[in-house]
């Protein structure tokens, strides 16, 4: 809009001015005259536009020249230039992109590396001590096992088949009507299970269930046989006390 | 990397400045061909027509742009950041000469007539582009750069106003100060006065 002045001075005389275009030019020409004046000087500029200064345009060239391969030879080859050209901001030269990528790269290698060493060395602590550990229990339930066993084999051997037909004799007392106090029976069977926690410590118990079982069997051909059984249990204990010597029984 | 070289001529000034950056001396020979002459020109305008001065103002324009051309701003238009820093250098070379007048280099007269013989016109010519420079060297530093971004190098306003950092406004009420003036001292060379 404000380059139109060029074209009303030129063309247009101050009295064919619009209203808006004398408004326009106010600060330039506010008369006649001084329109005229201004016309006048746009006329003489237009005129000199073509006339060139004289300027010795090579010798300024030819020093130019010289500074030019004086500073670019300075500043390296075409990769350099190509890596970390100057006009670029600093974050978008392909050197320092290039360099961020490689940073980034080997960054996260490496935290991969260390997250994956820490897995491996808690997997194989975890590996070692679950090992460990199923091997005390291993270790644990053989010995167990061959202490019981053993300890089986001394009773057995100690007492013999009497003390196992005596076992399920007081076991199966309540059972059967037999004329004696069942407390006291009770009790022998107590003492019978303390005996055997006293001998053989803390029994395992597939072994007492298996006892269990054989006492259960005896107890069933105790009861098939029940009149026999009742004749073979006479003798209570408080009538013959003497059988329950090699029993430890304490009262 | 490109296979075939650019033809320079047909790139943008912004594109040459890219290229120059990275040390391709063919855009730098574009540039130079391209605002060697306008710059010299203008810097004949500005100060007191010194040959001498304005060929050193020019090569230290353009010295500059090859030892930094970081200093250009891609996303600015080339032409007025030059015309800018050239203004800028036109200002430092007042404020360092304090007054410039009439340091003219003008041609002795016999060698004027020798070459400018031919015609009225041309005397005419020369008689007006004298007159109008001493003008320009009266008028203050801020209208007279003004004026000849204008009428000299055909800038645009807002070119103007870019290159000298000014708000447009500013440009127009410099300018037509610039002209009013002006076309009240030359007035000798309207025919109406004559």
């Amino acid at each position: 809009m404000e380059e139109k002045y060029i074209e009303l001075l030129a063309k247009t005389d101050y009295d064919a001015l619009t209203v808006d275009e004398k408004e326009m030019l106010k600060e330039l020409c506010t008369n006649q005259s001084e329109f005229e004046e201004a016309r006048q000087l746009m006329k003489e500029l237009s005129a000199l536009d073509s006339e060139p200064d004289l300027f010795d345009s090579r010798k300024v060239k030819k020093r130019l020249d010289e500074e030019f391969a004086e500073v670019y030879a300075s500043r390296g080859g075409g990769w350099i230039n190509f890596l970390f050209p100057p006009l670029k901001p600093i974050m978008n030269r392909p050197g320092i992109q290039l360099a961020m990528v490689l940073v980034l790269f080997i960054g996260s290698y490496l935290v991969l590396e260390l997250m994956d060493f820490n897995n491996t060395k808690t997997v194989q602590l975890a590996k070692n001590e679950n090992k460990l550990l199923i091997e005390d229990e291993e270790e644990a339930i053989d010995s167990e096992i061959d202490e019981n066993s053993m300890l089986d084999e001394k009773k057995m051997g100690d007492k013999g088949r009497e003390n196992n037909v005596l076992k399920t004799e007081l076991i199966l007392t309540p059972k059967v009507d037999i004329p004696i106090d069942p407390q006291e029976t009770i009790v022998v069977i107590d003492d019978l299970i303390s005996e055997e926690f006293i001998e053989g410590g803390r029994i395992h118990e597939d072994f007492i269930a298996l006892e269990f079982e054989a006492s259960r069997s005896d107890f069933t051909a105790a009861k098939d046989n029940a009149t026999e059984t009742i004749k073979f249990l006479i003798p209570t204990v408080q009538e013959s006390p003497d059988l329950l010597d090699g029993l430890f029984v304490t009262f | 990397m490109r296979i075939f070289k650019p033809q320079y001529s047909k790139l943008l000034d912004e594109e040459l400045m890219v290229m120059l950056g990275k040390g391709d001396k063919r855009a730098f020979d574009e540039v130079y061909k391209r605002y060697s002459q306008p710059l010299f020109g203008y810097f004949m305008k500005l100060l007191a027509r010194d040959n001498e001065k304005c060929e050193d103002m020019v090569h230290d324009l353009f010295a500059k742009i090859i030892r930094k051309p970081e200093y250009f701003d891609t996303s600015r238009s080339f032409r007025t950041w030059v015309y800018s820093v050239a203004s800028n250098m036109c200002k430092n070379e007042y404020k360092r000469m304090a007054v410039r007048k009439n340091v003219k280099s003008d041609l002795e007269p016999a060698e004027f007539l020798k070459s400018h013989e031919d015609t009225l016109k041309t005397v005419h010519e020369k008689r007006f582009s004298d007159r109008l420079q001493a003008q320009l060297e009266e008028m203050d530093e801020k209208h007279k750069s003004v004026f000849v971004l204008r009428h000299f190098d055909g800038f645009s306003m807002k070119e103007i106003a870019e290159a000298l950092e000014i708000n447009e406004g500013t440009v127009k009420s410099r300018l037509f100060y610039a002209t009013k003036t002006l076309a009240s001292a030359l007035k000798e060379f309207n025919p109406i006065y004559q």
